[in-house]
């Protein structure tokens, strides 16, 4: 069931791909078939530029399983430039230096390993962008 | 739709973990606790109980899909109607609400909801992850985040929003506690300082392990009837029982994932989520003007809207006005010290941004028990006066039953007798609301409570 799902998700996980509604522009991620805002089930896939800000985050000292060597780690609600706001870990940054409207880029790492079948995710972290507040 | 009234209810003792019995039996200790109460023999109550609503949560937890008709046959309540309701941390409140339907739709006279979770037969960490699957499985919950996360995060945008601060959050820990030591079914006994939650293990910034509820074993029973079926219990018992109302039930919902809530701007927020006593006063659209000029937006993560609406609801059929003071006490759901500061405001006990504030003035402390801190205000509304789940536990499907329990004996004035204790007891206390709520403000619901005169 995992392996299904994270082949499933390589393209959100991979590329940040979204969708936009054909009807009114909407862009929603993770993908929608049908449009929060005009209702239209017209919509195409998009590629996010991955650039945003931090509209919240946490440093987590417990860590649930797959994720004890992480801590402390940090996650964030990243809102992208493009609209959607996305649940993500924030990367090579020390967790005191984090802030709340601090600008971000999304980077592509590994997330996790688990599983007998050792099963490595790659998946999208955000990182601080050099003097951008 | 008739009227319903709570006449009884039971709780289990709650702990970190019950070796000694099955969930059935669990169950069992409420349920006769129940039926005792209202002065029946088993064999009477068995007669004359029409169905039941059963409430919990997990299936991981006992490893057992259908637990609900195992609990059902333990009772001894089969062949009779039943099924089972799931909603989250919601579950037992949506269970009550459930059991009110029954009755008020006029399908039974006498309905019994009944509620459990046995945590602990699961490590922790499973358990983490148990829970942590009730939240996006593809997007949240992979990328490291679980629930104490999510929670640190509404509050970290809270405290940015509003200024709230660490000290205000540990002064719900102080209080909760504080209450619970008086109440024999809590799972924590013990008087704590504000230095005490800061100064526990962090868990997710800014939530130390005592801003957090724990895990526990327990369960929870509750009767509801008509008029019909009051007066068969009170044939049969020989006795008048106290008449305590349903007056009012609300739900409300929300996305799963925290980051597909929206932001909405004043005027909507004045429209569809604003309390009748906050849209007509001028005081309060001019606060919230200008909360909205400082970039705020609702209901964002820092304010739970499926709370809200719920409030809303239930106030609305209880002909509530003012909350604050037209309640005379709140069991809310404490998940964190964090979510009842954000609860506060969602049930308009304050307005949006002065939970933090609210929580450290003493408007939401008990009468006559002393916290070890200085407080400015009297207590106008109680809140979690028997120690919410920050100390009294967190066994998922029986919380929100727990929580009417208790509001049931405060409203009856019979505090003293179940808790051998009445220090709890609100005087003369006349209504009552009961607050569950599921996931980061998934499913929602409040109920209210009134003694009839
Ligand atoms: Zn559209």
């Amino acid at each position: 069931m995992d392996l299904a799902r994270n082949w499933r998700l390589k393209d959100q996980r991979y590329r940040l791909e979204g969708t936009i509604c054909n009807k009114c522009g909407a862009k929603f991620f993770p993908p929608r078939g049908v449009c929060t805002e005009c209702k239209s089930r017209d919509l195409r896939a998009h590629e996010f530029d991955g650039h945003g800000a931090v509209y919240s985050f946490t440093t987590l000292t417990q860590a649930p399983m797959g994720f004890e060597a992480a801590v402390p780690y940090i996650v964030g609600m990243i809102k992208l430039d493009e609209g959607p706001m996305v649940e993500a870990q924030i990367t090579d940054v020390n967790p005191s230096a984090v802030k709340i409207g601090q600008r971000v880029e999304m980077v592509t790492r590994k997330l996790r390993e688990y599983g007998e079948a050792g099963l490595i995710v790659y998946a999208y972290k955000f990182r601080p962008i050099a003097n951008g507040n | 739709m008739r009227p319903v009234y709570a006449v009884s209810g039971g709780v289990s003792k709650f702990a970190k973990a019950r070796p000694d019995k099955t969930f059935q039996g669990i169950v069992k200790e409420a349920y006769d606790y129940a039926i005792n109460d209202i002065g029946l023999e088993f064999k009477q109550f068995t007669e004359i109980v029409d169905g039941s609503v059963a409430s919990y949560f997990s299936d991981h937890f006992q490893r057992q899909l259908m637990s609900g008709i195992m609990a059902q046959d333990y009772l001894g309540l089969c062949p009779k109607p039943g099924h089972r309701v799931e909603g989250g941390g919601a579950t037992g409140g949506l269970c009550f609400q459930e059991a009110w339907k029954s009755v008020a739709s006029g399908a039974m006279d006498v309905c019994v909801a009944y509620g459990f979770e046995t945590m602990s037969h699961v490590e922790t960490w499973k358990g983490n992850e148990f829970i942590a699957l009730a939240s996006d499985v593809s997007f949240d919950y992979p990328v490291g985040g679980f629930y104490s996360g999510y929670y640190a995060m509404m509050v970290t945008r809270h405290m940015k929003e509003f200024g709230t601060t660490v000290e205000q959050m540990a002064a719900v820990s102080v209080k909760n506690y504080m209450n619970a030591f008086s109440n024999p079914y809590a799972q924590k006994h013990q008087r704590l300082t504000i230095k005490d939650v800061r100064n526990s293990p962090m868990v997710a910034w800014p939530l130390t392990r005592l801003d957090i509820c724990v895990m526990s074993d327990g369960a929870a029973a509750t009767i509801l009837c008509s008029e019909e079926g009051l007066a068969k219990l009170e044939k049969a018992g020989g006795k008048r029982l106290p008449r305590i109302k349903v007056t009012g039930i609300g739900r409300g919902t929300d996305a799963m994932r925290m980051s597909d809530r929206p932001h909405d701007n004043y005027d909507k927020f004045i429209k569809s989520y604003a309390l009748p006593h906050e849209a007509e006063n001028k005081e309060t659209q001019a606060y919230y003007k200008k909360l909205w000029a400082k970039g705020f937006r609702y209901p964002g993560v820092h304010s739970f809207r499926a709370g809200r609406m719920a409030g809303k609801q239930a106030y609305k059929m209880a002909g509530i006005n003012d909350p604050l003071n037209e309640i005379d006490f709140i069991e809310l759901h404490d998940a964190y010290t964090s979510s009842e500061i954000q609860t506060y405001e969602d049930m308009g006990l304050c307005r949006y941004g002065e939970g933090g504030p609210f929580a450290a003035s003493g408007k939401a402390h008990m009468p006559g028990v002393d916290y070890g801190v200085k407080l400015k205000e009297k207590p106008i509304c109680p809140v979690n006066p028997s120690g919410g789940l920050i100390a009294c536990g967190h066994p998922v499907g029986a919380t929100g039953l727990m929580q009417a329990v208790f509001a049931i004996w405060q409203l009856q004035g019979t505090i003293k007798k179940h808790f051998r204790d009445a220090t709890l007891q609100i005087k003369d206390a006349k209504r009552g609301a009961i607050h569950s709520h599921a996931g980061t403000g998934t499913y929602v619901s409040v109920s209210i409570l009134e003694r009839e005169k």
